[in-house]
């Protein structure tokens, strides 16, 4: 069941206790290719206006500028002919914005005033994040329509946004501010201070070796929960895909390392015997560039191998017996893109990353197929409505986490 | 797909559009046309009246190079337009409100040259004036108990790997401390700021610097390259001028904000991005502080009767110690060599002494 991303039908299409209350006529596979038609001097176009305008109100208009950027990907976002069209409104999403603005730099603070504030604040976070998350999942997902008909975050249940996240997140945070408790400042390091240590260094070692587990269960959440019309998705992957894309991209940084270590083992020995015996301080200013390479590379390379591999299992392994995706994303093609958007943002001093969004998001979503073994144009939607509060939107924003869609 | 043919009941003005009714995925042919401040659509099949609806109530599509216009009925229906050109030409022929400033902005390069040129002088202005000013009135907020306990957390890391207890003798740390206090009764005659002068021996070399909170550290290295107690008043009255000035918390106000208006600019598309400008914006707000501590440092010598000549002595010494340090150890870091700018200091110090 493990078949490695990349290779072919790696989705039953057969099994799934699907939520629909007569099944529907089943056909033949149609493929349906995303395309997406976006172009970077357009965008660089829009991000400049956006970014005059964010300035000169304070930073009021970034919920407007929000919307233009998605309304712009959205509607150049096209899946068998048909666009994808946001529907958020910047008045509800400033809403959000202020109140999110507000609890974090409430949280970033906390923690200098008084350590005991900042754990409050922590206890605080950790109630309130999950909440946050599902709330900007539900935002999103009923705010994006395709073919005229939103998309549902369909989940009903408040436990499992709670299951997903605190753990890794307590198990991150708890260190540092178990630490800043246990610090009294006194130079003898008293018992409290040990213990808080001791509990700091475990939590971090439970960490690392259940990050893949915790990063699974979370995908699995966002991705059993998709629904379009009376289709829903599933996620067909064990937590063992995800350890195995981890493992691969550690083998990558491991690599990266061992390569640089190898230029390096050869490069001082020739420098030191082979040149003029009074270049021993040159020999090792030669290694500058070489560490520079291998910063730049290991801050690059390993990123966009991970983020290539697990598009590919995320998206291929999610749909249901009627529908599924399947993504073939070339993790090599995708890193060197990488290589040359960074190379270029430097070379003309941040100018190029609205072009470097649009060719990353291009090649993201031109490598992804929509299957469909129905009519996608008979499908219906039981009358709903239903708004979802923008505060959560905007919080995954401000916290790093957006649906990758 | 074709233009659908329209019914003679629909005026000629109309549009042949695909409606989505928000709740079936299949679409219908439809003919919009706009009648003072109705938007009509009419089934595109028969001609029949389905919708009157105000033109303002409508979320128009935005114009756009290859992005599909997509027109958001109040009711939750959609309507899609097959050609954007056709429907672009319809839109200006016949909507009642014009195309916001930013959509024609967004579109045309020279609008988008002077709004980067304006973004350009917003941000240059702010980074020179803005964001110190900002700091500096930010800093007032945040309490002086918080700048010590980072001060004390440094300190503390310090210890661990760079600094080890002091080797000068007890008389000469007495001596220092008290010349030192002598000195700052002259400064503030209306009252000492808090202090702490620290003695350490260190492992890069002679070093002084000012921990936020009113901490300084002074190496035994220092003390014993320059073999000056003036010398020694001179960096101490550039030190207290980082600590009166609160320059720490301010670098820490600063270096957020910028970090904030980065990630805002930049998006999340990796730390590496951000982080470069971020160092660049930080050294030379650094910069600015090694200027501002060393006018401060002058009027404490000036208080004291104390030549400024002596700072041209000192970094004469840390450069003749770097020098000979260069050829044993290439990657020792001095605190001569985070700051470029030794010439212009040493030629404020000289004006000084005149």
């Amino acid at each position: 069941m493990n078949t490695p991303p990349g290779t072919t039908a790696a989705v039953p299409l057969q099994q799934g206790n699907s939520p629909l209350s007569a099944p529907l006529p089943l056909g033949a596979i149609e493929s349906y290719p995303l395309s997406f038609s976006a172009t970077g001097s357009e965008y660089f176009r829009i991000w400049i206006v956006n970014l005059l305008l964010i300035l000169v109100t304070c930073g009021i208009y970034l919920p407007w500028a929000k919307v233009r950027r998605i309304k712009y990907f959205y509607s150049n976002t096209r899946i068998d002919h048909h666009a994808l069209d946001f529907h958020g409104e910047p008045k509800k999403m400033l809403r959000g914005t202020a109140i999110v603005g507000v609890f974090f730099l409430v949280y970033s603070k906390a923690a200098q005033v008084a350590p005991i504030a900042g754990l409050v604040a922590l206890v605080a976070l950790l109630a309130i994040w999950p909440m946050l998350f599902r709330a900007s999942m539900k935002f999103r997902l009923a705010n994006t329509s395709w073919r005229g008909m939103r998309f549902r975050f369909a989940e009903a249940g408040w436990t499992e946004p709670y299951m997903c996240l605190v753990p890794p997140a307590a198990l991150f945070l708890l260190p540092g501010a178990l630490l800043s408790l246990g610090d009294d400042g006194a130079k003898p390091h008293n018992a409290l201070e040990g213990a808080a240590l001791a509990g700091g260094g475990l939590a971090f070692v439970a960490l690392a070796c259940f990050l893949p587990y915790f990063f699974w269960r979370l995908k699995r959440y966002q991705h059993n929960h998709y629904a379009w019309g009376a289709l829903k998705s599933e996620y067909r992957s064990g937590a063992w895909d995800t350890y195995k894309v981890f493992g691969t991209t550690a083998l990558v940084v491991l690599g990266l390392g061992g390569l640089f270590g190898v230029a390096a083992a050869v490069l001082v020995p020739t420098l030191l015997l082979g040149g003029t015996p009074r270049l021993g301080g040159g020999a090792l200013l030669a290694l500058v560039p070489l560490m520079l390479a291998f910063l730049v590379a290991i801050n690059i390379a390993p990123r966009a191998f991970f983020t290539a591999r697990m598009q590919n299992l995320l998206w291929s392994r999610t749909g249901n017996r009627y529908f599924r995706f399947k993504s073939e994303l070339s993790a090599r093609r995708f890193m060197g893109l990488q290589f040359k958007n960074y190379f270029l943002i430097i070379l003309t001093m941040g100018l190029y990353w609205p072009f470097a969004v649009v060719a990353t998001k291009r090649m993201q979503i031109e490598a992804v197929d929509l299957k469909a073994r129905i009519d996608l144009s008979t499908l219906t939607d039981a009358a709903r409505k239903g708004e979802h509060d923008a505060a959560g939107d905007m919080a995954a924003d401000i916290f790093g986490l957006d649906v990758g869609m | 797909m074709s233009v659908l043919p329209l019914q003679s009941s629909t005026p000629a003005h109309a549009i042949a559009l695909r409606y989505f009714d928000g709740h079936s995925s299949k679409a219908a042919p439809v003919a919009l046309c706009i009648s003072e401040l109705f938007a009509q659509l009419n089934n595109g099949l028969d001609g029949v009246l389905m919708q009157k609806i105000p033109v303002k109530s409508i979320r128009w599509p935005e114009r756009t190079k290859h992005g599909a216009r997509i027109i958001d009925l109040p009711d939750g229906g959609q309507l899609h337009a097959q050609d954007p050109a056709a429907y672009d030409a319809w839109a200006a022929a016949y909507l009642p409100q014009a195309e916001s400033w930013v959509v024609r902005a967004q579109q045309s390069w020279r609008g988008v040259l002077v709004a980067m040129a304006v973004v350009v002088c917003i941000l240059a202005a702010a980074y020179q004036w803005g964001l110190p000013a900002a700091a500096r009135g930010i800093a007032r907020w945040i309490p002086l108990s918080v700048d010590e306990a980072l001060g004390r957390n440094a300190l503390a890391q310090i210890d661990g790997t760079w600094m080890q207890p002091s080797q000068l003798p007890p008389e000469t740390q007495t001596r220092l401390r008290q010349r030192f206090g002598a000195a700052m009764q002259a400064a503030y005659p209306q009252g000492v700021p808090t202090y702490r002068l620290e003695f350490r021996k260190s492992k890069i070399g002679p070093n002084a610097f000012a921990l936020p909170g009113g901490t300084m550290v002074l190496t035994d290295e220092l003390v014993k390259l320059v073999n000056d107690d003036e010398v020694v008043l001179g960096v101490l009255g550039h030190e207290i001028g980082h600590v009166t000035l609160r320059h720490g918390m301010r670098q820490l106000v600063q270096l957020g904000v910028l970090q904030g208006v980065l990630s805002i600019a930049f998006g999340d598309y990796g730390s590496l991005i951000t982080t470069a400008p971020l160092l660049l914006g930080g050294a030379a707000y650094s910069r600015d502080a090694e200027r501002e501590a060393d006018a401060h440092a002058i009027r404490f010598m000036q208080a004291n009767r104390i030549s400024p000549l002596v700072m041209v002595k000192f970094f004469q010494a840390m450069r003749a110690e770097q020098q000979t340090k260069d050829k044993s150890t290439p990657l020792g870091i001095s605190i001569i060599s985070s700051h470029p700018a030794d010439e212009e200091r040493m030629e404020k110090f000289r004006q000084a002494a005149r």
